[in-house]
């Protein structure tokens, strides 16, 4: 999932309006800031799983609210945590993400649908930004603000699956059996 | 006078990254640019 992440953000806003919105949008991205710091200081360790593995994502939610309640304060830490918490089953509607190992990848990959993707995280970015809309739009100055904001969202959304349209065929990866753990086992 | 020994050093570790790598980084900040400056626009409509 790429700008539906921050629809997640947005909505988390909307609940808890004290919440600083930054970090709280760095947390929503986390373990997409952890896959890149690990890609840009080379680090020897695959990427993908100690960003976005099971162990990896609850580590890293633990970490950003207490960095959180360090730094901002008690309120809204714990939904930062679960900002970063929901990285992971977001991405999985969109992409392939780790389980408990680095040999097994799940989701529904729909990056390879790119109209499918738009229209899913379309629909979670103007559902977060109604939300949003309801709390902070007390003006007609601030609402149009905040569509502003939800239209520069889907057109960053927009931009990405029209680079991925390029791309190949659907890859549901829970449907392919090279990557199905038991069916591994009855092939040997 | 260190940080601008720093930022004269930013073109440099930019080009030293990958293509994919700077995409990668380009598009974690866009969402945040946008989310960030809306949300300093909402606290100035106050």
């Amino acid at each position: 999932m790429y700008a539906g992440h921050a629809g997640v953000a947005l909505a988390l806003k909307a609940r808890q309006p004290d919440l600083v919105v930054a970090p709280l949008v760095l947390a929503c991205y986390g373990p997409d800031w952890v896959e890149t710091f690990i890609r840009v200081v080379a680090l020897p360790v695959d990427p993908v799983f100690y960003s976005h593995g099971i162990a990896a994502v609850a580590i890293g939610a633990l970490l950003s609210g207490l960095l959180y309640r360090l730094v901002f304060g008690a309120t809204g830490a714990a939904y930062v945590t679960v900002g970063w918490l929901l990285h992971w089953p977001a991405d999985f509607l969109t992409g392939t993400k780790p389980l408990l190992d680095e040999g097994h990848m799940v989701g529904l990959h729909l990056y390879t649908m790119p109209w499918a993707d738009l229209a899913m995280e379309s629909l979670l970015l103007v559902a977060a930004c109604a939300l949003y809309w309801r709390v902070f739009g007390g003006s007609s100055a601030r609402r149009r603000t905040i569509a502003v904001m939800a239209l520069a969202l889907i057109a960053a959304q927009a931009g990405l699956d029209y680079f991925f349209a390029s791309q190949g065929g659907w890859g549901f990866a829970l449907a392919e059996p090279a990557r199905q753990p038991h069916l591994t086992y009855v092939a040997r | 006078m260190d940080l601008l020994v720093i930022i004269r050093q930013v073109p440099a570790v930019l080009e030293a990254w990958s293509s994919r790598q700077r995409g990668f980084l380009l598009a974690l900040f866009v969402p945040l640019a946008i989310v960030v400056i809306a949300d300093w626009r909402l606290r100035r409509q106050r």
